[in-house]
């Protein structure tokens, strides 16, 4: 079995302006991939692509070796920085939703992470807070035996406890056929998780490799490297 | 998948039109049973909240047909949608299908609300009648003419409303496309207006054209028109499809 994603020069430019400049990137299976970047640095233009929601100006992509259509998003979990819930549905209509589309959803999973979360399945989706939409997108997400989990700031807006509980979640959920790939700037909270980083700044791969490798070579933490790489 | 898609689309609007039907349904019925007691007041009122209620049905259904590709297809919602494993044409289908369904079912209830309104003897009788010299008309025998035309007529009105909401879906994508990100509103109503003016001035000129090949051929000026409706609206999907596919700019 091939590598699970793979970006071959991809570019994507914005009227004019290059949201991402030649990106080559290859994540191969049972890794957590940390991508890294400041705001507006092109981490969720790049998870964008990935996911079909965007097309590259050029270059490809290949996921399980195919480009991104309906068969990969059937084996791609993706957390988006937005809340995407609608308002009229109910907890167990999210459920019964994921299940009815996604073959590789496990609902004995999700119910144990609600529970555990302790969230209240008939509660609407309306009355609901932020951090609590959050913590049911992720419980939906995570819940999938997906190939590529792709979670675009997954704790950003959750308390530390359920951060502490999310980020167990995410490794329990790692195999060594799926990875996952991670874009955060909480890099302190995800550093010990991660097996790879990728840094992305302004558009472009400043830094790419294992975090054990980097770390020993620089001789810092990743969390010190990235305040030293984007000094403001 | 499409199954899917509708059941969904189907649960997110069931909360819009039932509730105005059953309203409807039952101003009517008071308005017959205020008019057997002659308080003319009563009779009034129930009238105007029920010619508001036609209005506001109507209304219902334009604005559900934008909010509903437009909230959860090019708002945050997108991000579901998108990444589910359909195809933006399933999306697109499953909208113009729940939508059609709703407005055939209004239909009935606007029906149902005039039997309920003006049924007595006097009509019944009238109806009756009308059926009666219509049936003869038919036994005496109609031309395939006649009869192609009124085959096709139903499916040219079906074919222009189709058009109608896939103009309305054209246009909600054209206006999220990264250009007009500044002037998503006002280009939805460019891109409206923009569409239907240019059908209007090829409908014209091929009127033109083609005027006097069809003088006196009244069933085939009819198939041509039903034709170039189902064009029509193939085009507008394929348009909208295309955008959704490559093009689509969820913020």
């Amino acid at each position: 079995m091939g590598e699970i994603l793979e970006l071959k020069n991809v570019s994507k430019t914005y009227s004019n302006k290059e949201a991402l400049k030649n990106i080559n990137l290859i994540i191969p299976r049972g890794k957590i991939v940390g991508l890294l970047g400041p705001n507006g640095s092109g981490k969720s233009k790049m998870i964008k692509l990935i996911n079909g929601l965007l097309e590259p100006t050029s270059g490809e992509i290949f996921i399980n070796g195919g480009a991104p259509g309906i068969e990969t998003k059937k084996v791609i979990s993706y957390l988006p920085e937005r809340t995407y819930l609608n308002d009229w549905m109910k907890v167990k209509d999210l459920l019964a939703f994921f299940q009815d589309f996604y073959g590789d959803f496990d609902m004995n999973k999700a119910l144990d992470m609600i529970e555990r979360l302790q969230i209240d399945q008939n509660s609407s989706l309306k009355t609901m807070s932020k951090g609590t939409k959050e913590k049911v997108q992720l419980i939906l997400v995570m819940s999938r035996t997906a190939d590529l989990y792709i979670l675009d700031e997954p704790i950003g807006g959750v308390d530390p406890a359920a951060r502490d509980y999310i980020l167990k979640t995410i490794i329990k959920n790692y195999t060594d056929h799926s990875s996952i790939l991670l874009a955060t700037h909480l890099i302190q909270e995800i550093e010990n998780i991660c097996d790879d980083i990728i840094f992305l700044s302004q558009g472009s791969i400043v830094l790419q490799g294992s975090v054990d490798d980097i770390r020993e070579e620089k001789g810092k933490s990743i969390d010190a490297l990235f305040r030293e790489v984007f000094v403001c | 998948m499409l199954r899917k898609l509708l059941k969904y689309e189907f649960k997110a609007t069931a909360r819009l039109f039932p509730p105005v039907y059953i309203a409807i349904l039952l101003v009517s019925i008071v308005n017959r049973l205020v008019r057997l007691t002659n308080i003319e007041i009563a009779f009034n009122l129930t009238s105007i909240v029920l010619s508001g209620l036609f209005v506001a049905l109507g209304v219902l259904t334009l604005i559900g047909v934008v909010r509903r590709f437009k909230k959860n297809l090019l708002s945050d919602e997108g991000y579901l949608m998108f990444t589910l494993p359909v195809s933006s044409a399933q999306l697109i289908t499953s909208k113009l299908i729940t939508t059609i369904v709703w407005t055939i079912a209004s239909g009935i209830v606007a029906v149902v609300s005039f039997i309920i309104l003006i049924a007595d003897k006097v009509t019944i009788l009238q109806f009756n009648q009308a059926i009666a010299e219509l049936m003869a008309l038919i036994n005496q025998g109609l031309t395939s003419d006649q009869i192609g035309m009124a085959v096709q007529i139903p499916f040219i009105a079906l074919m222009g409303y189709i058009g109608f909401i896939l103009t309305i879906y054209l246009s909600l994508s054209t206006a999220q496309l990264p250009k007009f990100n500044k002037h998503r509103g006002a280009m939805f109503f460019v891109a409206f207006f923009v569409i239907t003016t240019a059908v209007q001035w090829i409908t014209v000129i091929c009127a033109e054209i083609f005027q006097p090949y069809l003088e006196g051929k009244t069933l085939l000026i009819v198939t041509i028109i039903l034709v170039a409706n189902v064009l029509l609206d193939c085009l507008l999907f394929l348009g909208t499809d295309f955008i959704l596919k490559k093009h689509i700019n969820l913020e």
